[in-house]
């Protein structure tokens, strides 16, 4: 029984059947940096539009002030840290794919690691705008940092908001490290293929003169390794940090001490969210079915379903808790959220953040892409959501009631978040376009190797039809 | 990506039956852990003997649920790497019978456990925020969803250990196991393939359901039989760094247990690899390091908000006479586990491994201790930790090993070929190429 496993596995890889040779993976991997194809332009130029909404929106108040984002006493936090929560947290699933899946030998990350991580970069990146823009005098922010000044002044080390500073900017030195390292020897290999004159001199700069020599393959291997090792408790530790500025304060609400796991699961289910957002549009667009396998997102939605669980785990202890408190304004702030005046945006929380994703039981919800796609945006919504819910509402009705204010999304908040995502999505399109988004030499790992008496599997044009996918203009070869 | 691989003849594997000594020293020493017990109640320190029993419970049956929910969650995420592994943790049932018998002689000491509250219920106390909470604390209610919980979480293990096993018995095995092994697959058998098929396919809700509950059921009992102790206090994390606790304690649990079936227990030697070590050590290693987390996260809250009524809780825990305690269980959990298995090397040394596992265990009786023992002993008698807390805990150890020793005898500690060919992934990657 074994020996057979063993060589069905020499046949085909479980995780990407559809990959007959090493030839394949070039091809894809390389077809990716060359010239892309009219859906690719349409949403670069989408992209492009709504960052500059938010850019525009983000001027606007610069000009005129804060009272444009609708900020008031005592509704002092509002969308923007909202916005900031959910970027750190769509950065999670990336180094979690990328760092905690490696260390658990979980054999179906490859493929879809490099974009996870990414993703994880570039919103991590997203996330840091939002505290400077929330300063509203933006031009001070590098006073968050310690350094020695002439006015004696240091920010506050017991503050959970120099924390953050600190866990934010640990957080995307080492991902941007471990992504950056991960790359290089796709980069190599893209420097060698590429025959565009200043592609083939940023390649250049960008691999280190890395030639694939065993020695260095030994050390990459073995840095790799560390600084998924290294990147591991941070997947753990930035979001704690980061629910520590709500949960160390004394505000009925916000002052619960499962805040940071339940902060860092729901950090996990919007990230997973995000990567199968982005996965399934890319998957057609760019043609690369065979890499991303109902097998991934069948895993995926189990993730998703796992975090899911626990995020609701953990807003049923809340819930609970707030009532056998027996403390008056902690029974009131919870029953606030779902029957207050923002009811809405509680019952958006709990039913797309624990409701719907229950519909990943089944597999074939996990399997249905376009289900699963439309799931993961109800997700990505809900998790916006979640934060908001914990932010505004609790704040608005904090304390002595005179002082009770509801707060109104204004335009230029609405601005600056859909500017938030033409952001992200900007940085994210671009990589696709002059970085190598799948790990060839992890693929090939799991493929089996191209033995001399191996009979290599007829080209995939022949084994099924095969159309240019819309993300590709006719490349000559 | 390593592969792991299946050896070509796995043979049929028990752990050793007792023998009549081995059995003859553990009844001695489950009869010393009663006499103890009884004693203390005689002699008038019915406080003692309650939270000794309280707080062995708590630990023992953590140790045995967390066990059975390691082997859940290797099957859930289809760890191939511990395929030799999951049926020594999941012999941890065999306690699970007593552990429930125990649970009601236990619940007979609620006067002791919850004497805030029951006051107040009983209308000798007047206090209004503790008076809100009587719909949930009062003893019928209690008793009721307790006792409920945990026959379901019980009885779930035994559904979950049956199911994994029953593809594997039929026929197999020496005489003395025979009826049993014919009465777990007597009913409907379908042969070996198709009932390893048919069992993956059961596994597959039933596992996760499993672990669901067992979040949901076992924090709560853990909320229920301490929380509740200081009726004014509350944390959010109390529950899950209790099912946290109890799962550590099942991986270390079974670390230990699986270097004595490595040896003399059932001879595993030539199935367990240094590879199978070093997975399991990576695991005893960040799950000690998660036990801090959840319980760093849930102090530091507590610490900067400097609530008097939060703050109480931890006051009463780290000042004299349970300081040092609290010290050493941070020690025993967490640093010692920490910076001794960090390097590759201690993950795969089997004894090594054992004894920072045996560290933890200790580590975590001692964090049962604390959480309960605090709460109702008045601190002015000083540290209630002698002799007669030392007889129960043997005595209790003493049962726990024993029934996890009958338990092991009985189950096949490695999978046949059956089961190993049934645990391909449900979804082939090939059939969304299908439908494209």
């Amino acid at each position: 029984m074994a020996t057979e496993t063993h060589e069905a596995s020499q046949e085909r890889s479980i995780f990407h059947p559809e990959i007959g040779s090493y030839e394949e993976v070039n091809r894809d991997s390389a077809r990716f940096l060359t010239k892309p194809g009219p859906g690719y332009v349409a949403l670069l130029g989408l992209a492009l539009v709504m960052a500059g909404i938010g850019l525009f929106a983000w001027m606007w108040q610069i000009a005129f002030g804060m009272g444009l984002s609708g900020k008031q006493n005592p509704v002092g936090w509002t969308v923007y840290i909202t916005t900031f929560v959910f970027w750190v947290g769509i950065g999670h699933a990336g180094t979690l794919i990328s760092a905690i899946l490696l260390l658990f030998r979980a054999g179906w990350r490859q493929s879809i690691y490099r974009f996870a991580e990414a993703m994880t970069v570039f919103a991590v990146m997203t996330a840091g705008l939002f505290p400077i823009i929330h300063l509203g005098r933006p031009w001070t922010f590098y006073w968050l940092i310690p350094y020695p000044n002439q006015r004696e002044l240091w920010p506050n080390f017991r503050s959970p908001l120099l924390w953050d500073v600190f866990a934010v900017t640990t957080y995307l030195t080492v991902s941007s490290l471990f992504f950056y390292a991960g790359m290089i020897p796709d980069i190599a290999a893209a420097r060698d293929s590429t025959k565009v004159p200043w592609r083939k001199k940023f390649y250049t700069i960008l691999a280190l003169g890395w030639r694939g020599t065993h020695h260095e393959w030994k050390h990459w291997t073995r840095a790799y390794l560390f600084l998924a090792a290294l990147a591991t408790p941070l997947v753990l530790s930035v979001h704690s940090v980061v629910s520590w500025d709500f949960a160390i304060s004394i505000v009925p609400g916000w002052h619960a001490t499962i805040f940071a796991p339940y902060f860092v699961a729901g950090a996990i289910l919007s990230g997973v969210a995000m990567v199968v957002t982005l996965m399934v549009p890319i998957r057609k667009i760019f043609g690369i079915r065979a890499y991303f396998t109902d097998l991934h997102f069948d895993r995926l939605g189990k993730l998703l379903l796992l975090t899911s669980l626990i995020v609701g785990l953990a807003y049923g202890i809340e819930y609970f808790i707030a009532w056998y408190s027996g403390e008056l304004m902690e029974r009131d702030v919870f029953w606030d959220r779902l029957f207050g005046d923002y009811w809405w945006a509680g019952w958006t929380m709990v039913i797309a953040n624990v409701l719907v994703p229950q519909l990943l039981w089944s597999k074939r919800m996990r399997t249905n892409l376009n289900a699963f796609f439309v799931i993961s945006i109800i997700v990505n919504i809900g998790m916006w959501y979640e934060r908001f819910v914990i932010i505004v509402p609790t704040l608005a009705r904090s304390y002595q009631p005179w002082k009770f204010v509801n707060h109104q999304i204004t335009p230029v908040e609405a601005g600056i978040i859909i500017g938030s995502f033409g952001f992200f999505f900007l940085l994210f399109l671009v990589f696709l376009r002059y970085l190598p988004g799948i790990s060839t030499a992890e693929i090939k790992e799991v493929l089996p190797p191209p033995m001399r008496n191996r009979k290599l599997p007829p080209p995939r044009e022949e084994r099924y039809a095969y159309e240019t996918p819309a993300g590709y203009r006719e490349v000559a070869e | 990506m390593q592969k792991t691989h299946f050896p070509d003849n796995i043979p049929f594997r028990t752990g050793r039956p007792l023998s009549a000594t081995a059995l003859a020293v553990l009844g001695l020493l489950v009869l010393i852990g009663a006499g103890a017990a009884i004693f203390a109640g005689v002699a008038g320190e019915t406080e003692r003997m309650w939270q000794a029993l309280l707080v062995n419970w708590l630990f023992w049956s953590s140790i045995a649920i967390g066990m059975v929910i390691f082997a859940v969650a290797l099957h859930i995420t289809e760890a191939d790497w511990a395929w030799a592994v999951r049926r020594t943790a999941m012999a941890g049932v065999g306690f699970l019978p007593f552990a429930f018998i125990l649970f009601i002689v236990v619940l007979f000491g609620y006067e002791h456990f919850f004497q805030e509250w029951l006051a107040v219920g009983r209308g000798e106390v007047e206090d209004a925020i503790v008076e809100r909470k009587l719909p949930w604390l009062n003893m019928p209610f209690l008793v009721t969803r307790n006792v409920l919980a945990v026959l379901i979480l019980f009885g779930l293990a035994f559904a979950f250990v049956y199911r994994d096993i029953r593809p594997d018995v039929y026929g197999a095995g020496h005489d003395r196991h025979r009826g049993l092994y014919d009465r777990i697959t007597g009913r409907n058998w379908r042969g070996a393939k198709e009932e390893a098929l048919h069992t993956r396919r059961v596994l597959a809700w039933l596992a996760p359901v499993f672990g669901l509950l067992f979040a949901v059921l076992w924090g709560m009992v853990g909320m229920d039989m301490v929380m509740t102790m200081e009726a004014h206090w509350f944390s959010t994390m109390f529950p899950v760094a209790f099912f946290v606790t109890s799962f550590v304690a099942g991986i270390a649990a079974t670390a230990i247990a699986l270097t004595w079936f490595r040896g003399a227990g059932a001879g595993l030697r030539p199935f367990l690899t240094r590879d199978t070590y070093h997975d399991l050590g990576k695991l005893v290693f960040a799950f000690a390091a998660f036990w801090m987390y959840i319980n760093w996260s849930q102090y530091i809250v507590i610490w900067y908000a400097m609530w008097p009524h939060e703050q109480a809780w931890m006051i009463d825990r780290l000042n004299p006479p349970y300081d040092t305690l609290v010290l050493l269980t941070v020690i025993l959990i967490f640093v010692l586990p920490f910076f001794g298995l960090l390097a590759r090397e201690p993950k795969k040394i089997p004894a090594l491994l054992s004894m920072f596992a045996g560290f933890i265990l200790v580590g975590i009786w001692l964090e049962r201790f604390l959480i309960v023992v605090p709460s109702i002993w008045p601190v002015e008698l000083g540290l209630p930790l002698g002799l007669m807390e030392l007889g129960v805990t043997v005595g209790f150890g003493a049962l726990f090993v024993g029934s996890y020793l009958w338990a092991a005898s009985m189950i096949p500690l490695l999978p046949s070929p059956a089961t190993l060919e049934a645990r391909k992934p449900v979804v082939e990657a090939s059939e969304v190429m299908a439908r494209d």
